[in-house]
């Protein structure tokens, strides 16, 4: 088992490295001198500060240079650059000396990077695992409750009501929340402020399509499972109904339901970054929509996502050692 | 109608998959929405009653600025004095032909990867598999949003950006059929006859991956349109503040939604009223052409 998921995340690694290079390409491709983006705001003009800034960015060296310079802080800048005063103080305060030993280097408009994630991290965190937990919660519920009722006016509601909850836009739905509970009847914050109630409507906007499909693969996952023989054994010997759906039924039918969870991991990072803008929420998405426009911050951009994806990842691995344990037939080969 | 036509159609009707659609209530329901999206799309121009760049002015020479929905604007006007319904009717189509690029550029890529892995296997197949299952796991919206960034937001990196790593789905999903498909008699005959395998690929294996991707780029459809619209949603710079398109429109209507409340309603449901309806006939073709596929 953990031999496949090693095996499985190998990839992960390179594949982070030439995304991030694309990205890397993509800023070079832009129009524009991106010596400018990264030059200080007040001295954009001054033609003697942006050669400085070509210089101690390697924007002089061939992109892969660069880059390299950008990961691992290697190679350097030309040591006999180094003794000018000016150049020297540029290049260690402001260029990231590799992002792997976790220099993440200064942005003009945000100062340290590394601090400006680290304050912003827990924000998007937060935002993302109670929409995860209400996602499956709820969705677990409406699913199990569907399926114990097939047929019923209640089977019939949740199932469209799940076809609909995939079907919203999570920022629409946002908005529609703020209009209603905020606008209207008063009783929820409009946007973040820090507090826990603030919290809950973005979150169940960000799990609404989730839950959605959660609840849809809970049902059909359920019907399958409650239809074996073991469950009509488990009755027969007079186990209580409670403790056939729970146990036997769920815990089997537990892994389709993980499966289309851990393919929609990564989708919650896209979903908060937008929903961040629906509600003012001051996280990682606010940061890199703020690093885009209007005075684009390249680094900053390229080091979110590369936060969030290695974020991502980790959430694989758990969600991986999660089916593991709920079922133990399966052999990781 | 040529009457080779007719009887294709009149075989095809009665095939137990078109039968099986037939009887689908949500299908039919999602056909007739998308029929009628189609149909706004391609006659903007008669159904709209305003130009939807036009700024419109009252007798008195003022600009109709936010005015309320009434007989002359069904859904009011919005911050520039222009019409709302017609901005609306208008975007459908154009959020449409985004939709159908950033689709199609997904099955450019995703189809002849699936293909090849599939029915080469072996190293080529595993090194594809791999970066597959790597780009699942990896925050797709957020390396859009960082790549149409980096390069300048438009419409045109927009679709770039979720074009470019968006595909795995459809590799999959073609690749397994692609090696279901490849041990059959007749592949293993025309390849006995010396056929090139990109002939075999092309003409026997493709057309057996049709009814799952047919599916597939139905409900993809229904999320692409989604992620546009989050995309110009976030940044509507991107999009020229006259073009209507709904993402920006939201972003735009946003800022008024207390006292404009119809206007952020109406644009946000004509979204869902479309992507339920490509929801509705894909879950329909998924029940009727592979009940097995799992999106």
């Amino acid at each position: 088992m953990v031999r496949f998921v090693i095996k499985r995340l190998m990839i992960i690694p390179p594949l982070l490295l030439v995304l991030a290079f694309f990205l890397f390409l993509c800023l070079h491709l832009a129009p524009g001198d991106p010596a400018e983006l990264l030059a200080d705001p007040k001295l954009v003009g001054d033609e003697e500060h942006l050669a400085l800034v070509r210089k101690a960015y390697g924007l002089d060296k061939p992109i892969y240079i660069q880059y390299s310079r950008w990961l691992i802080g290697w190679p350097g800048p030309d040591p006999k650059y180094m003794e000018n005063e000016n150049f020297r103080e540029f290049y260690t305060t402001n260029v990231p000396k590799g992002i792997l030993w976790g220099d993440l280097g200064r942005s003009w408009k945000h100062g340290s990077i590394s601090e400006v994630i680290k304050e912003k991290l827990p924000v998007t965190l937060e935002l993302t695992v109670l929409a995860l937990l209400i996602a499956i919660g709820i969705g677990l519920l409406l699913g199990i409750i569907a399926a114990m009722k097939r047929g019923t006016i209640v089977d019939y509601f949740s199932t469209t009501g799940a076809l609909f909850g995939l079907s919203m836009p999570s920022y629409w739905l946002g908005m529609m929340m703020i209009l209603v509970f905020s606008y209207s009847l008063g009783w929820m914050p409009y946007r973040y402020d820090g507090s826990f109630t603030s919290m809950l409507m973005p979150a169940i906007a960000l799990g609404a399509f989730h839950m959605a499909s959660v609840a849809r693969m809970t049902r059909s996952s359920m019907l399958e499972v409650m239809g074996e023989d073991y469950i009509r054994t488990a009755r027969v010997k007079g186990v209580s109904e409670r403790l056939v759906v729970l146990k036997h039924g769920l815990k089997n039918a537990l892994i389709p339901i993980i499966t289309i969870l851990v393919l929609q991991i990564p989708w919650l990072f896209g979903g908060a970054v937008v929903l961040e803008k629906v509600f003012s929420i001051p996280g990682m998405g606010r940061l890199m929509i703020d690093s885009i426009f209007p005075h684009a911050d390249p680094y900053v951009v390229l080091d979110i996502f590369l936060v969030l994806s290695v974020l991502t990842v980790f959430a694989n691995l758990l969600a991986d050692i999660l089916y593991a344990y709920v079922n133990p037939r399966i052999r990781y080969g | 109608m040529p009457a080779p036509l007719i009887g294709w159609i009149r075989k095809m009707w009665t095939t137990p998959a078109a039968r099986k659609l037939r009887r689908n209530k949500l299908a039919w329901i999602g056909l007739a929405i998308i029929s009628a999206v189609v149909f706004f799309a391609i006659f903007a121009d008669f159904i709209a009653p305003y130009d939807p760049i036009e700024q419109i002015y009252d007798e008195r020479g003022e600009l109709v600025k936010l005015a309320s929905p009434s007989r002359q604007f069904l859904l009011g006007t919005d911050d520039f004095g222009r019409d709302i319904f017609s901005r609306i009717i208008h975007a459908i189509g154009l959020d449409l032909k985004l939709g159908l690029a950033l689709v199609g550029l997904w099955t450019a890529i995703g189809v002849p990867l699936g293909l090849i892995a599939g029915y080469y296997g072996g190293k080529i197949d595993s090194v594809i598999m791999r970066v597959v299952d790597g780009l699942y796991a990896f925050p797709y919206l957020v390396f859009a949003i960082a790549m149409a960034g980096l390069l300048g937001f438009s419409l045109t990196t927009i679709v770039i950006a979720l074009g470019i790593i968006g595909w795995p789905l459809f590799a999959r999903v073609v690749r397994g059929k692609a090696l279901a498909v490849k041990s059959e008699v007749y592949v293993e005959a025309s390849r006995a006859f010396g056929e090139r395998d990109r002939n075999i690929m092309l003409r026997y294996v493709l057309p057996n991956c049709l009814a799952p991707l047919i599916v597939i780029m139905t409900l993809s459809l229904a999320t692409s349109l989604i992620i546009i619209a989050a995309l110009t949603y976030l940044i509507p710079v991107g999009v020229p503040r006259h073009v209507p398109e709904l993402g920006s429109m939201l972003a735009a209507s946003y800022e008024h939604i207390r006292v404009q409340w119809w206007w952020p309603t109406s644009v946000g449901l004509t979204i869902v009223m479309i992507v339920l309806g490509f929801n509705f006939l894909g879950d329909g073709l998924r029940d009727a052409l592979d009940p097995r596929l799992r999106y």
